[in-house]
């Protein structure tokens, strides 16, 4: 199979991956409160989370002076700019070799993710039953413990 | 709903979550690690010169690499050009020769022309357009460029086997009829033995070699490419040794932009600061203001310290073709007007053209005002007046640099790097034939600038 980066470019990719991440981390907080063993994965995965927004954001600032750019393009993995090919050219630029090797990486994060997702699939109807009646967990309803 | 959910069994297999939160941990790690080198390769090492230039090359996009080429060819162009302009035989005439700012550089560096013949009675004649290809001419290169072909049978010594196999002297690759071969001047450099066929005309043997540049003068053959005959050739052998290709400037060919028809009509010709004294119309977007930005200062970093450009330049340097009111299209034809006049035996006198007053009110601004640099105070002033779309006068620098700080309308990063250019701030000092100036300058205007244009032009897409 192809890889996605040929077609696609190394700051795309990576703005797909804070895309995923964050996607699966809602879902997570759907389903935390139905067991306890739920709410240790959440935790663990919100971890991962934090530390590869962190990651972004400081990979970003080898290339971009804008705090609050990088912050706006961290906060929302959809922001316009991680289309921008001027962007990637930079950071390819910057990177060099290592592109390819961080290609590969946010590859494997994209693909994880993609898997938990799948694995997250059982909690969907949770979703479903909190578009309609609310949420079904009185601890998420206000009576937190 | 508590029923519900102690009733419900749900697939949910936690160790495959715990491995996949340790593929996630571990991807982690490796972005961290990755991050970590990199920021540490870029920085700048402080121990060696040789490898601070080689990770500067590096993340540095492949065109700078050419300017330093460009500007050497430029210049030895322009020698090449006047030496042969000072013979008996053109001396009576006036030279004006347009250098397009669009170059290219793969195989050697090519430079657009547009030269115009005046004589004494002829009031107006119209422009030949020509690119020209400039390649180094090394002590080996003089037989190796001129000539493509060896000739058979010939015995090379080891030298000319290696001259042969040298990388430049494939760059050549056009043959010209075999009556036009054989002029080579006197003062060219001797050919060793017989070795190889010479293949184009050396333009110094030619008394007056404007003559020979006018299409009709050539024996063209419809079947032939157009564009592809060199005219001839001028060798620049001073300190920086060149050869320089003359080759006819057909559309289709060259720049689409340049080679248009309506670029010969010098009725159609107007001068930048003309064209920033009107009001900026609306065909004009902001892309275009940036892209005429941009490739001002590329071709400051191209041609400074060149004949061409001198370091008192100014808007009114800068020409362009109007083409039916297209402010857009006409400014890419936007080129560095210098005329050869009369000979002089100090070459350097003829090079800036700008008058003894201008340079003295310029030199007293530098000492009262601080001016670091003039070339890119005077880009500044450019990047200014562009910004702004209103002329600014150099000479007053107090109300340039209240202009400078009050916001533009194209946006703070456009007002900041006016501000660094104008004050030549980038923090490798005010000599711009530093590479290390250059590599700032390159980076902090035509890299902001280029990353301005993309922007607009993805905003425009989104």
């Amino acid at each position: 199979m192809e890889p996605v980066s040929l077609t696609l470019g190394i700051v795309p990719i990576l703005g797909g991956s804070v895309k995923l991440y964050k996607s699966a981390h809602s879902k997570l907080k759907i389903a935390r409160h139905f067991s306890r063993e739920v709410d240790r994965i959440r935790r663990q995965f919100d971890r991962q989370k934090q530390f590869f927004l962190n990651e972004m954001r400081l990979l970003l600032r080898l290339v971009l002076d804008d705090e609050s750019l990088i912050q706006e393009m961290v906060d929302d993995g959809a922001h316009e700019k991680w289309q921008s090919p001027f962007l990637n050219r930079a950071l390819r630029d910057r990177l060099g070799d290592n592109c390819s090797v961080l290609e590969e990486v946010a590859e494997d994060v994209t693909k994880t993710i993609n898997d938990a997702e799948e694995g997250l699939k059982c909690f969907d109807w949770l979703e479903a039953v909190r578009e309609k009646v609310g949420s079904p967990f009185p601890e998420e309803a206000g009576a937190r413990r | 709903m508590k029923r519900a959910r102690s009733s419900l069994k749900v697939a949910f297999d936690k160790s495959k979550f715990d491995q996949w939160i340790a593929d996630l941990r571990s991807t982690n790690e490796d972005l961290k690690l990755l991050r970590e080198q990199v920021a540490e390769l870029i920085s700048k090492p402080k121990t060696s010169c040789v490898s601070i230039r080689r990770s500067n090359k590096k993340r540095l996009p492949s065109d700078f690499r050419s300017y330093g080429i460009t500007r050497r060819a430029s210049r030895a162009l322009h020698d090449a050009l006047w030496t042969a302009w000072s013979t008996r035989d053109a001396v009576h005439f006036r030279h004006v020769v347009r250098l397009f700012l669009e170059t290219k550089a793969d195989e050697g560096v090519q430079l657009n022309l547009g030269i115009s013949c005046l004589g004494k009675n002829i009031i107006q004649q119209s422009m030949v357009r020509i690119h020209v290809k400039s390649q180094v001419l090394d002590w080996i290169g003089t037989e190796s460029i001129s000539t493509t072909i060896p000739i058979p049978h010939q015995n090379l010594g080891p030298q000319d086997t290696r001259a042969s196999e040298s990388k430049r002297r494939r760059v050549v690759r056009f043959f010209d009829d075999a009556e036009t071969l054989k002029t080579f001047a006197p003062e060219s450099p001797p050919l060793k033995k017989p070795p190889l066929l010479p293949t184009a005309l050396d333009l110094r043997a030619s008394q007056h070699f404007c003559s020979q540049l006018t299409p009709r003068h050539q024996h063209y053959h419809p079947q032939d490419p157009l564009g592809t005959r060199c005219v001839g050739f001028l060798d620049t052998c001073s300190h920086d040794r060149f050869r320089h290709e003359f080759f006819h400037c057909w559309e289709g060919v060259c720049s689409p932009a340049i080679c248009q028809g309506a670029v010969c009509e010098t009725g159609a010709l107007k001068r930048l600061d003309q064209v920033l004294s009107q009001p900026r119309s609306d065909e004009l977007s902001v892309q275009n203001q940036l892209q005429l930005a941009l490739r001002i200062a590329s071709a400051v970093l191209k041609f400074s310290s060149t004949p061409w450009l001198g370091e008192y330049w100014g808007l009114q340097d800068l020409q362009l073709f109007e083409r039916d009111s297209d402010l857009p299209t006409s400014l890419q034809t936007i080129h560095l007007r210098t005329e050869c006049i009369k000979v002089s035996t100090n070459p350097a006198l003829m090079e800036v053209d700008v008058s003894d007053s201008a340079t003295s009110a310029l030199e007293e601004a530098k000492l009262v005002h601080g001016i670091q640099n003039p070339t890119m105070y005077n880009l500044g002033i450019a990047l200014l007046s562009i910004g702004r779309w209103k002329l600014i006068d150099p000479y007053d620098v107090l109300k340039a640099r209240c202009i400078a700080s009050q916001t533009c309308p194209l946006g703070p990063r456009y007002q900041e790097l006016t501000r660094k250019v104008l004050d030549c701030d980038f923090g490798y000092g005010k000599d711009l034939k530093k590479p290390k100036l250059q590599e700032a300058v390159y980076d902090g205007v035509l890299l902001e600038l280029e990353g301005m244009i993309s922007a607009l032009s993805f905003d425009e897409d989104g």
